[in-house]
């Protein structure tokens, strides 16, 4: 490589201005400024022209050399000015980030939040685990006719197995349905077997006290087949109870009386507690009695047209509120009845 | 019902602790709920006997008692009044706890008491309180009581309606043996006939063959009327029958062991058929006649029905049959001869009539469950025996015994496979039969299907093979029967079935998500509540017979009263934002032509599934940033339009024929335009109403009308899931808006105008693809009366870009058709 003068003073001059431009841009403080900075070394009249005018009489041959290192000179003037530039605005970014914060401790800009009646709630879950199990939903009235509330269902008139359930009376044949029982006779009526229908439903009884209350919640499961026995009876419950108190739920099922079942029993879950050791809630038995069940009588299958012969069923029945106390912890069946917004949203 | 574990021990071989007997009889079906042991208490109580009684120096109404207790003597401070040198007391000794007072040694009144002589009340055998226990002479001084037969656990058993033979410590005492495979034991029944011919004494006529079928009658004569011995008074007290005599005791006594109830008459009271002083005397069963009274022992003169069955001499009724006896002719402590009787009564004619007159008895409740019709004899005799020992009397000779028709004994077959079919789990035809003799069934015949049992007379509940089932299945024990699934789905036909009724939990989902908590109230409302919210078109209200208060003595015909009450409840407990809603059945009784109706359905009400909605109180969540201002109309509109949109329905807000409960003018007519289906052409239905609640039906029930908007809609058309929505194309050109600003006539209605516009634009092949009302504004400088409104005018056409030009033309074209019509004036948008 030639040594040739203009190169030499190029390169000289060229270093400084980039050592000069080093140290301006290191001062810079805003963005025009910077842009202002870089247009006096690099633009059309800035200083790198300059000194290329300078240079006014290029041999040819030191044409190529010379633009080689000017363009090198340019490069890093250009650089300088970018990073410059690139710092200033990241410094810009930070500034503004640094100002713009939000006070993440305020609280939340509020929204109401609802909440579905524990009662429904605990439903819902009863309801999708016999769902689950092909059993389909059933509804009947309310206020009933003695026929499907007590006769169909092997309560015969006159008779004390009436008295186990407390009755409101709108005229001497019609009440307030005492379960939903009668949703089985009215499906059982209206369609040939098999039937598995569950029915949930308000029911009515006069009795108040903290676990008793006038209206309540009941929902009751009917499986009407050629081969159901109480065996299934037991397998379905325990499935159940696994599923909405736990795995590992035991049931035990003790002999008991409800005109329209026989075999009749009642149904003990292990204590969703204490799991069956034994607390207060269960009263040290580590059982907690949550349904009655049993094989549907044969009365009641000649009363809706079935022979008794050729089909066998199992019904049961459980009280919603005992249920949702003793999954939430409520111990005054009054409480959900009050509506109070408190306690309502306590189950969200 | 109370049971004596000493009687249960005494009438069966089964020799085991409380605890275990209780859990024996709870999974044989006969739930035992509590186990009270009064034995504890007595063991610190021992047998003394009086040995000197002095005056206490310092005191004029106490005593100083020497007592023995077998190995010296005590010296104890008593008030007794009258304490019989040489009588057997019992002693409570330091450390002793008596009706829940620990005794010590104490001074009283300077003199130290060694412990407390006790009456029968103090240890909880009578509720005697006056002298001290008498204890039998032949009691060992230092005896602890606890050892004695007074020292008893009674446990509390639940008895089901179906088995009215456990009703007895006898039934109850088979049911033990039968658990623990050991023997009954009865009493053994032994009679001294020597008080002469019972036919001399009593006559019997049943009148009224089919309301009773069996009169049995014996004579005691000359029975010695006083307090039973004190054993029997404690047992009878411990179970909760107050002792009265020694005669009625006996009765009830043998009512408590056999289950049978018996009366005793004082046969001197009765009269006979031939006259007064005749020494034959007549009862008959009859129906009550027409007008009759009688007073019952309980002093009450009751009126009675020609439906009643009575007890009667040839003079008047004498007893309720089965229920109670009368006043006239009750034990006193005058009588000498008695009649025993032990009847049986048809269970439903006990059951109505003591029903009907709200009385319900020990005997009653026995005999409308179905007493033993073959084993009153039994009962009657043993009712006699202990008047020989309790009261020396003299058992006459012979029965009355009017038993026209004899019952026909039970039998039933049971098919060992059908059992098994029925429980999911085999039993042998030979446990079978070991279970079911143990009960004192009879195997009468055997063949390789079925083995025929004979069915004793005391189990009234045992007809048919699934009773049988049901008994085999207790005994083997339900926790035999395995645990099974039914076999994969079951059948085709049952998989298939679709649910029946709706449990509206996507309805109840979107309310609470729109901040609305679910309530649930009675269907039972007070008749004030009721008539303030009662909807149009109905014009009465289910009322209930037998309420439990006048607050709950009304079915509901709308759910508002409940939100109401429920924002009463919230507000008085500072709870100011109330946002509740309800899914539940209102009861309007039915009109109309019932005669297409099934007859049972006739006579029910129509039930409707609604949904009320009660908004109070600030629109906004207390926070920052948020409006500050009270619930109006449009918020609970948005919620109503929520459920609407999610249910693709369209509705429209009528500002007319409101419930007389609305705001005339700040409520709507819900009117739902269903579009035409295959069978019913295009109609148009209310389904509810939308607004503020009148101020009169809240009027001094604190609430403030204008902060309180509600809504009360049919739920039905929200039952059915929406219809399947059909995906429209997405748009491929660009829309273009166009504001309006106008003044209005505050008449003018804001929905008027849009669909106004949009018909017109339909008419007139516009592009004009929807309207937005986004600006209302009402004040200065608008004039009085007059409104501003800013409305959004969104145009696309489908298939090109529209250009400026195009949508000016259209909207001017609009424009002055509106401002005409609605006499509109433009303002500078």
């Amino acid at each position: 490589m030639s040594d040739a003068p203009n190169v030499q003073a190029l390169q000289s001059r060229g270093e400084a201005l980039v050592h000069e431009a080093e140290r301006e841009a290191k001062r810079l403080q805003t963005s025009e400024a910077a842009h202002a900075c870089k247009a006096k070394y690099l633009g059309k009249k800035g200083l790198l022209a300059d000194v290329m005018k300078q240079l006014s009489a290029l041999p040819p041959e030191e044409r190529k050399s010379v633009g080689k290192v000017a363009n090198t000179i340019k490069e890093q003037l250009e650089g300088i000015f970018d990073a410059a530039l690139k710092r200033l605005e990241q410094e810009a970014l930070d500034k503004s980030l640094e100002t713009s914060g939000v006070d993440v401790t305020r609280p939340a800009r509020e929204r109401w939040l609802g909440t579905l009646h524990p009662l429904t709630r605990t439903t819902f879950r009863i309801i999708e685990v016999f769902q689950s199990l092909g059993f389909v939903i059933a509804d009947g009235p309310e206020i009933e006719h003695d026929f499907y509330n007590f006769e169909a269902l092997n309560f015969p008139k006159d008779h004390p197995a009436r008295d186990m359930q407390d009755t409101f009376f709108a005229s001497p044949d019609v009440l307030l349905r005492t379960h939903t029982s009668p949703v089985q006779i009215r499906t059982m009526l209206d369609r040939k077997p098999p039937v598995r229908i569950i029915c949930p439903g308000k029911v009515y009884r006069c009795d108040a006290d903290i676990t008793h209350s006038p209206m309540f919640h009941q929902v009751e499961g009917l499986w009407v087949d050629q081969r159901v026995s109480m065996a299934d009876l037991k397998g379905v419950l325990r499935a159940f109870a696994e599923r909405l108190f736990g795995r590992h739920t035991k049931v035990r099922l003790r002999p008991s009386y409800f005109p329209f079942v026989e075999p009749g029993a009642e149904v003990d879950v292990t204590c969703v507690l204490c799991g069956g050791k034994g607390c207060r809630v269960c009263k040290q038995t580590g059982w907690l009695e949550i349904l009655g069940a049993g094989m549907v009588h044969p009365n009641v299958l000649t009363a809706v047209g079935y022979n008794p012969e050729e089909v066998r069923g199992f019904a049961f029945g459980m009280g919603v509120e005992r249920i949702a106390m003793l999954l939430h912890g409520v111990d005054d069946i009054r409480l959900f009845f009050d509506n109070d917004i408190r306690f309502l949203r306590q189950f969200q | 019902m109370k049971f004596s574990l000493n009687w249960l021990k005494e009438l069966s071989e089964v020799d085991a602790p409380a605890e275990e007997v209780a859990e024996r009889l709870t999974f044989l079906g006969l739930e035992v709920e509590g186990v009270h042991d009064l034995r504890s208490p007595l063991q610190k109580v021992i047998v003394v006997e009086v040995a000197e009684v002095q005056k206490h120096p310092n005191a004029d109404k106490l005593k100083i008692v020497k007592v023995l207790d077998g190995e010296g003597t005590r010296a104890i401070v008593c008030g007794a009044p009258d304490v019989r040198v040489g009588a057997r007391v019992p002693l409570a000794e330091p450390g002793a706890v008596v009706g829940g007072k620990k005794i010590g040694v104490s001074e009283i009144r300077g003199v130290s008491s060694a412990g407390m002589l006790c009456s029968e009340r103090e240890l909880g055998f009578t509720d005697e309180a006056k002298g001290l226990a008498d204890l039998p002479g032949d009691w060992a001084l230092g005896k602890r009581l606890s050892d004695t037969p007074l020292a008893d656990t009674i446990l509390e058993i639940s008895i089901t309606p179906n088995r009215p033979d456990a009703m007895s410590h006898l039934g109850m005492a088979r049911e033990l043996a039968a658990a623990f495979q050991a023997r009954v034991r009865k009493p053994r029944v032994v009679l001294r006939e020597d008080g002469g011919e019972v036919s001399e004494r009593a006559a019997v006529e049943i009148v009224d063959q089919t309301a009773c079928r069996r009169y049995l009658a014996r004579v005691v004569a000359g029975v010695k009327v006083e307090p039973s011995p004190l054993h029997v008074r404690a047992r009878l007290f411990m179970l909760g029958t107050r002792p009265i005599n020694n005669v009625v005791d006996a009765t009830n006594w043998v009512m408590l062991e056999l289950g049978h109830p018996l009366h005793a008459f004082d046969l001197g009271r009765l009269g006979s058929a031939s006259g007064a002083g005749a020494k034959q005397k007549k009862v008959l069963v009859r129906r009550a006649n027409a007008g009759e009274t009688m007073k019952t022992l309980d002093g009450v003169e009751r009126a009675l029905s020609e439906d009643d069955l009575v007890i009667a001499d040839p003079q008047r009724a004498i007893a309720l049959a089965g229920i109670m006896g009368g006043e006239e002719s009750e034990i006193v402590a005058a009588s000498g001869d008695v009649l025993v009787e032990s009847a049986y009564f048809e269970p439903q004619v006990v059951y109505r009539t003591s029903k009907r007159l709200g009385l319900t008895t020990e005997a009653s409740s026995r005999f409308w469950r179905g007493t033993d019709m073959d084993g009153l004899a039994f009962a009657n005799d043993r009712t006699c025996q202990l008047l020989s020992e309790w009261a020396d009397g003299k058992v006459c000779r012979g029965t009355v015994d009017v038993y026209p028709r004899r019952r026909t004994p039970v039998e039933v077959q049971l098919r060992p496979k059908r059992l098994a079919e029925y429980l999911g789990v085999q039993v042998s035809a030979e446990d079978i039969a070991k279970y079911l003799t143990s009960l004192e069934l009879t195997v009468k015949g055997r063949t390789d299907q079925a083995i025929t049992f004979g069915i004793p007379s005391f189990r009234v509940d045992l007809n048919a093979e699934v009773d049988l089932v049901e008994e085999v299945a207790r005994l083997e024990g339900y926790g035999k029967i395995p645990e099974r699934l039914p076999e994969a789905g079951g059948s085709y036909d049952a998989i298939v079935q679709q649910d029946q009724g709706s449990d509206y939990s996507r309805l109840r989902e979107l309310l609470a998500s729109q901040g609305l908590s679910e309530a649930i109230n009675y269907s039972f409302v007070a008749a004030a509540e009721e008539a303030a919210f009662r909807p149009d078109g109905v014009d009465s209200a289910v009322a209930l017979q037998n309420p439990m208060s006048e607050d709950q003595s009304v079915m509901r015909t709308s759910l508002m009263a409940g939100l109401v009450k429920n924002a009463r409840h919230n507000l008085a407990r500072q709870v100011l934002d109330v946002r509740l809603f309800e899914i539940g059945r209102v009861f309007h009784p039915r009109r109309g032509d019932l005669s297409a109706l099934p007859v049972r359905d006739a006579a029910l009400p129509e039930e409707h599934d609604r949904l009320a909605i009660l908004l109070h109180g600030p629109a906004s969540p207390f926070g920052w940033g948020m409006p500050k201002r009270e619930v109006d109309f449009f918020d609970v509109k948005r919620i109503t339009e929520a459920i609407f949109e999610a249910w693709h329905l369209q509705v429209e807000y009528v500002p007319n024929e409101l419930p007389a409960y609305f705001h005339p003018k700040a409520a709507a007519r819900l009117v739902l335009h269903r579009p035409a289906t295959a069978h019913v052409g295009a109609r148009d239905e209310t389904i509810g109403y939308v607004g503020q609640l009148h101020p009169k039906v809240l009027a001094g029930l604190g609430i403030d009308a204008s902060a309180t908007f509600v809504a009360d809609l049919d739920v039905l058309p929200l039952s059915a899931e929406a219809a399947v929505a059909r995906y429209q194309p997405l748009p491929r050109f660009p829309g273009i808006r166009r504001d309006l600003a106008v003044i209005a006539r505050a008449d003018v209605h804001a929905g008027d105008i849009v669909s106004e516009a949009l018909a017109e634009a339909k008419q007139k092949g516009l592009t004009l693809e929807h309207v937005h009302m986004f600006d209302v504004y009402q004040g200065k400088p608008i004039a009085d009366g007059h409104l501003s409104l800013a409305l959004a005018f969104f145009f696309r056409h489908p298939e090109r870009t529209l250009t400026d030009e195009e949508v000016k033309a259209e909207f001017d074209t609009l424009v002055l058709g509106l401002k005409q019509k609605f006499k509109l004036e433009l303002r500078e948008a």
